[in-house]
């Protein structure tokens, strides 16, 4: 589903990003990606997002060299990208329900379709009966559940997640993991950054380890390991 | 196609609408300042437009008028009218007649103040030329000129100037017992009789009548004194006159030359001469001063929605993470840019068109002595043109503003 072919990624202030890394995830793997602060996890996800630009090599996200990738075709790439960010990222002033819609509406989802879907979506991060709320009147475990739903409301081959735990508590942190394993199993890709070491010990996925741009490690079932 | 085109853009109106009502304050910021900048330049617009009203009006106003003598015929009046209307960028040639004239000047000054003249109708028939645009009226004029040689040739044709000599000789012998004197006296006497109109002034008399005839006279004599031979002849006197009549055609033209035809030329040259400057000069400020206010309000209206826009840059960011494309995010921000922008101009256009129609029958009412050199526009008629250039600017900045912000948060 996604391969890294001798990626290598360095800034123009001269930080590295990846050095010559090369990743084959399957359709329907859960792999988390870990290292430190600085080690080249977040160019992963943003190479994988086209926010940036490899050096060299080549990336592949189910079959499609996305390297060579128009601007204008970013959009639709992003579409099969669910994305879940640490801050949430949920549009203020729409309520959740159409925080989550906003998602189909940007593809132009027939409105019989959105009325289907984004309560089965709200129904399975379990925030139905928050559809009306905004988004400063949730916690941030219920956020970050609108941003799950948000992220595979259409139905994404691929959910990307950075950080998704960084800002919740124990308890909601471990709530939404197990969120994004019920979506794994049901046939998702999921790739997620994580800095929560008693999470990825506490699932033993894939555990993908970079270093000062090189992969380290990379474990079928594993935990978190050494930094 | 053009139905998700549509569905597309009644979400991007809802949004856009949504939007505005969510953030009143900021809305009605900008639809204030939009005001403003449209509100002044509309102004200038008005200014401008009545301006150049007037120069027009004014310089289709100014004419040439032609006053003629008494002595051409009806005859030759009607043919030179036809030549006057051939002449290039004539519009029109308007004969008047002496009544007429007389008409006119009654009901401008009142038939009373005019009847202490006493010889009947003094006012000269006359000819109005109106010249199509006014860097014509110089060429009109020439050929005007060129004209008024030509008929003169036509309507003074008999006149002839009289002109005889009469020379006198007187032979005068006087005898003294040595000598005989003979002494001849001559005297050429020249009078030329000269119609009154074709007395140079300064040969004319000072109490205003003419003299009728000018005289030369010429007195040559000659004395010869021989011995004394023959028997002396007592004084004889011998006459002998002569006389000669030269006719003269008068040079028509020439220095000092008084026409018969066309008698005077009137036509305000000065006055030409400054529209023709001022017109020019006008326009050329004109175009300036509004194009400045246009680019001030073109300033204002961008970076005020920046501004808005800018406040909005984590919704876009989002929005593209999302998968959302440039367009779609960004034509909500163009719909109120445009909605903003209408209103903002409409308000000003309106207040203005309200001051104006006010002005204007002030002005037609109660200043109308001015009407001969200033004259203002209808009301309707110039807003149908400012309206839709202050609605034009105003949409047409607030959907580029939108635009051009946008473009900045969009490349993520």
């Amino acid at each position: 589903m996604i391969i890294f072919d001798s990626v290598s990624k360095t800034y123009e202030d001269g930080a590295l990003g990846l050095k010559n890394v090369s990743i084959h995830i399957k359709k329907g793997d859960f792999a988390f990606v870990t290292g430190a602060s600085g080690s080249g996890k977040s160019t992963f996800l943003r190479l994988l997002l086209k926010e940036t630009e490899p050096d060299s090599g080549k990336i592949y996200i189910d079959g499609n060299d996305i390297t060579a990738l128009k601007p204008s075709r970013i959009p639709y790439l992003r579409r099969k990208l669910g994305v879940v960010f640490q801050d949430f990222r949920l549009l203020p002033s729409k309520t959740v329900y159409d925080n989550v819609a906003f998602a189909l509406i940007i593809t132009q989802t027939p409105k019989n379709e959105i009325k289907d879907r984004v309560p089965e979506v709200l129904d399975l991060v379990g925030l139905s009966h928050k559809h009306l709320s905004m988004p400063d009147q949730l916690s941030g475990g219920e956020r970050q559940r609108v941003a799950i739903a948000r992220a595979i409301v259409n139905r994404p081959p691929i959910l990307l997640a950075d950080e998704p735990t960084g800002n919740l508590d124990p308890d909601m942190a471990w709530e939404i993991t197990e969120l994004m394993e019920k979506i794994n199993k049901k046939g998702t890709t999921v790739v997620a950054a994580t800095h929560a070491r008693e999470i990825v010990d506490k699932l033993q996925k894939r555990v993908i380890t970079i270093n000062k741009g090189r992969i380290v490690r990379d474990v079928e079932c594993g935990g978190y390991g050494d930094d | 196609m053009i139905k998700s085109f549509l569905s597309g853009l009644s979400y991007s109106v809802s949004q856009a609408v949504d939007s505005l009502s969510k953030n009143k304050l900021m809305a009605f910021a900008s639809v204030v300042i939009v005001n403003a900048c449209i509100f002044a330049f509309a102004l200038s617009l008005c200014i401008i437009i009545n301006i150049s009203y007037s120069l027009d009006k004014l310089e289709k106003s100014v004419g040439i008028e032609l006053y003629l003598g008494d002595t051409p015929t009806d005859e030759q009046i009607r043919s030179l009218k036809t030549q006057l209307e051939k002449i290039p960028h004539v519009s029109s040639v308007t004969y008047v007649s002496a009544e007429e004239a007389l008409e006119k000047a009654e009901s401008m000054w009142g038939a009373q103040s005019l009847e202490g003249l006493k010889e009947g109708n003094p006012f000269p028939r006359s000819f109005e030329l109106k010249v199509d645009g006014i860097g014509s009226q110089k060429s009109v004029l020439a050929a005007v000129e060129a004209l008024r040689k030509e008929f003169e040739r036509v309507v003074a044709n008999n006149i002839i100037i009289t002109e005889t000599t009469t020379q006198t000789t007187t032979l005068l012998t006087t005898t003294t017992r040595e000598t005989t004197t003979q002494t001849t006296t001559s005297l050429t006497t020249t009078t030329r009789s000269l119609p009154y109109y074709y007395i140079k002034p300064r040969d004319r008399v000072a109490s205003g009548r003419a003299a009728r005839a000018v005289t030369t006279t010429q007195a040559t004599t000659q004395a010869t004194t021989v011995a004394p031979l023959g028997l002396p002849t007592p004084g004889i006197k011998s006459e002998a006159a002569t006389e000669s009549t030269t006719m003269y055609i008068p040079d028509v033209g020439a220095d000092g030359y008084i026409y018969k035809g066309i008698e005077y030329i009137s036509h305000a040259g000065l006055l030409t001469d400054t529209l023709i400057a001022l017109d020019a000069a006008v326009k050329t400020i004109a175009v300036l001063v509004t194009l400045l206010l246009g680019a001030i309000a073109a300033g204002i209206i961008i970076n005020t929605t920046r501004l808005t826009v800018m406040l909005r840059k984590n919704e876009i960011s989002i929005m593209k993470y999302i998968g959302a494309t440039d367009w779609f995010i960004r034509e909500p921000f163009v719909i109120e840019g445009l909605l903003i922008g209408f209103v903002g101009a409409l308000l000003p256009c309106a207040l203005c068109a309200l001051i104006y129609s006010r002005l204007y029958s002030y002005f037609n009412t109660s200043l109308d002595m001015l009407n001969t050199v200033v004259m203002l526009k209808p009301t309707g008629e110039l807003f149908a043109v400012v309206t839709p250039v202050c609605l034009l600017l105003g949409m047409g900045l607030g959907a580029f503003a939108a635009y051009g912000a946008t473009r900045k948060y969009l490349k993520v």
